[in-house]
């Protein structure tokens, strides 16, 4: 090879040198440039192409009742929305979107008319409508998934549960008053998205696994009980004609509610169509002059002061009574002359309790009824409950503290009431009311459990004794006014109410529109249920004794055939004389259906249903025999069925189920 | 000598296109792979939008089952279809 050729070798050697260094240069100043002078920002905009993050709306937890029976959960529902901008023809979208939504056309063709790229049509509507309106596949016409709070028994215990807003935020009962622990945090979720749109799964848990910490809630109510309540009170109330009332069962040892119903009803699926009236819960909110129900109460302070006894004899006036410049008469002007404490009570003399009453003073007055507690909320867990109306004795005069004694001028809540003689059914004990069992997280785990709540002692157990005697014989005596209450086989003790209300027109209290009432607890010997019924101003069958009483008989006896598992029966004296009367005898709890429905047997399978995986495996423990179980949380089911005869070598197969 | 160096540079380009090759393989191997871990992404996001579907048809019908188990309705049911009623006082028998 020559020089020159070398040299031209050399040269273009060198040239391809410099020309691959420089487009290095520029590719490395490039990368430089992209990578780290606008990296964030292409970063951001290369994100928005390739990421989509979705928003997943808070899923708000279940409500259950003690049997694990769900009342209220949440389901995705299609809402319809539309992009104004994107529609072509207003006029057919518009008509076509109102025959299928029952949305006022008007309205549509308004939102069509707006300025941006979002209208709400209509929000949560049936899947029948949700698929009519994606087969019409019109364009700028959408439609999302919204998570919609749905209660599948419909009316059933409405005025407890509450019910939520489009937003899932409780508006009313439970759902209100239990919101923060219901309702889980928005968790965000981010998927990749490629070129034509299609997802992409991306390992990215950016969006967070955030533990929300929402609870479901397990109520006290037994939806068994609830219903039967619920189904006598709307019978009651449309055959006294009433307007309406209030049922309340509790359990007087723990607090627990089993049943609290209203009528009228409401169905929370579609709460907006009904009036406020009817979404009220009564039990809680509405006072009224509790009438004679109101009497045991006076009866139980005046024996706890040991200034009377039930031999003692009170001159009842022959049916009339002067007090200051006012004369009392007894109800249905009955004319008593002269009348023992019992019978004061069995017939509910008006005059009698005046002169007990007397007898115990107002200050001791005023201070057992406020133990009792009337004048101040219960605090049971529900939202809107109401104090009553107890004023200071010194602003009585002479004729408010006598018509006190029987009810009337004396405002209260039919919860107040059977919370009350709750106290009297447990040994003088007045414990709290309460709905909610314990709270239960997504994995099942109990987060907080609701203890039963002492809050004080008002009256001896031996004054409690006593009174349950009396107001036994109220049922059971003859001529008792309770005695539509009664029940075969078993002892209730009770006192019927009618109060007049007062007529704000007239200003003094009507004659006509009365409150009807009952309230009673069994078995007398060991109360282990207290049942008040109230009907609002009843048309036929005016007096406690004959409209309320009866509600209270049939709701205990359909109570009753559903627990007959827990009782014993035991023979009492009129049945040896007899030979058929028997004398039903609580030997376990009635409340606790779901844990011991056959569970005194001890040869039988028990009833796991409600319970923990500890609670199981313990009475499993104590009954010898073998379980097995699956999932976790609460037991929910179980093979063999309670109650079946315990086998040897054969294994109980228990569900748990987190309720979730 | 000057065949020594030639078979030294033919060995040498050898060499480089064996590095090369080896490079271009590996390359493909990524390739391929990279495409088998999108299809599997496409695969997983297919799958999890199936079982969001399932899930929220599962919980549908577990409130359909709530819906179904309603006393007023097995209620109804007794008493239109069964003829069932509410037993009489006398007609319950607690057993011992």
């Amino acid at each position: 090879m020559s020089a020159k050729s070398r040299k031209w070798l050399r040269f273009r050697v060198v040239s391809v040198l410099v020309f691959f260094l420089v487009l290095y240069v520029a590719l490395v100043s490039r990368a430089f440039q992209l990578q780290v002078v606008s990296g964030e920002t292409l970063g951001k905009l290369a994100n928005r192409q390739h990421k989509k993050s979705l928003t997943l709306y808070p899923e708000r937890r279940f409500i259950f009742d003690r049997n694990g029976q769900k009342l209220a959960a949440t389901i995705m529902a299609d809402s319809v929305y539309i992009d104004p901008s994107s529609v072509k023809d207003s006029r057919e979208v518009a008509s076509k979107l109102s025959s299928i939504l029952g949305v006022e056309r008007q309205g549509i063709v308004k939102a069509l008319s707006t300025k941006g790229s979002f209208r709400w049509i209509a929000r949560q509507i049936p899947p029948v409508g949700a698929e009519r309106v994606r087969a019409l596949n019109m364009e700028g016409v959408h439609l999302v998934l919204e998570p919609k709070r749905f209660y599948p028994h419909r009316e059933m215990a409405c005025h407890l549960l509450g019910f939520t807003g489009l937003d899932s935020t409780g508006l009313e009962g439970l759902e209100l008053k239990y919101d923060e622990s219901l309702k889980s945090i928005p968790k965000e979720v981010v998927w990749g998205r490629d070129a034509r749109g299609h997802n992409i799964y991306l390992n990215d848990d950016s969006g967070g696994t955030v533990e929300d910490g929402s609870c479901s809630l397990f109520l006290t109510i037994d939806s068994k009980i609830q219903y039967i309540v619920e189904s006598q009170l709307k019978n009651a109330v449309e055959q006294t004609g009433a307007k309406g009332g209030s049922v309340i069962v509790m359990d007087p040892r723990t607090g627990e509610i089993l049943a609290m119903a209203n009528g009228p009803r409401f169905n929370p699926n579609t709460f907006s169509t009904y009036p406020a009236d009817a979404r009220r819960n009564r039990a809680i909110t509405d006072c009224f002059d509790p009438g004679s129900v109101f009497k045991p109460f006076v009866v139980a302070a005046a024996l706890e002061e040991a200034l009377i006894k039930e031999t003692d004899v009170f001159n009842c006036e022959n049916g009339s009574y002067v007090v200051g410049d006012r004369v009392v008469h007894e109800a249905q002007n009955e004319k008593f002359k002269e009348l023992t404490l019992s019978e004061i009570l069995k017939y509910s003399s008006n005059i009698g309790t005046i002169k007990i009453a007397e007898k115990l003073g107002r200050e001791k007055f005023h201070r057992y009824i406020t133990m009792f507690g009337f004048g101040s909320k219960t605090g049971v867990d529900l939202p809107g409950e109401s104090a009553g109306i107890l004023r200071k004795p010194r602003e009585w005069q002479d004729v408010d503290f006598a018509t006190m004694a029987f009810g009337q001028g004396i405002s209260v809540t039919a919860m107040q009431i059977v919370s009350a003689m709750s106290a009297i059914a447990n040994g003088g004990v007045l414990m709290k009311p309460h709905v909610v069992r314990c709270l239960v997280d997504k994995k099942g785990v109990v987060v907080k459990e609701f203890e039963p709540v002492v809050l004080r002692r008002v009256i001896s157990t031996e004054t409690a004794r006593r009174l349950a005697s009396i107001l036994t014989n109220v049922v059971e005596g003859e001529g008792g006014t309770g005695k539509n209450a009664r029940i075969d086989n078993l002892s209730v003790a009770g006192k019927t109410g009618t109060s007049q209300k007062f007529d704000f027109s007239s200003g003094r209290y009507s004659s006509q529109r009365v409150d009807a009432s009952f309230i009673g607890f069994f078995p007398a010997e060991d109360p282990q249920m207290v049942i008040l019924v109230v009907l609002d101003e009843p048309k036929i069958d005016r007096w406690g004794g004959a409209a309320a009483a009866p509600v209270f008989r049939r709701v205990s006896e359909q109570i009753l055939s559903c627990s007959s598992g827990s009782m014993d029966v035991r023979e009492s004296a009129a049945s040896e004389e007899s030979g058929e009367a028997q004398i039903i005898q609580a030997s376990t709890t009635m409340t606790d259906i779901s844990y011991q429905a056959t569970n005194d047997d001890e040869s039988a399978i028990p009833d796991f249903g409600g319970m923990s995986l500890r609670e199981v495996l313990k009475l499993a423990q104590s009954r010898g025999m073998e379980v097995k179980t699956a999932g976790s949380g609460w037991a929910m089911s179980q093979n063999p069925a309670p109650g079946v005869p315990i086998k040897k070598n054969q294994p109980c197969y228990v569900l748990f189920n987190r309720g979730g | 000598m000057l065949a020594v160096s030639k078979k030294r540079g033919g060995l040498r380009l050898l060499r480089l296109m064996l590095v090369a090759l080896l490079f271009m393989a590996t390359a493909l191997v990524y390739v391929w792979f990279r495409i088998g871990i999108t299809n599997i992404d496409y695969r997983i996001a297919g799958e999890m939008h199936r079982r969001d579907i399932l899930l929220e048809e599962n919980r549908k019908l577990k409130v359909e089952i709530e819906t179904l188990k309603s006393p007023s309705r097995i209620e109804a049911i007794a008493r239109a279809k069964l003829g069932m009623r509410y037993p009489e006082r006398d007609q319950v028998i607690f057993l011992r």
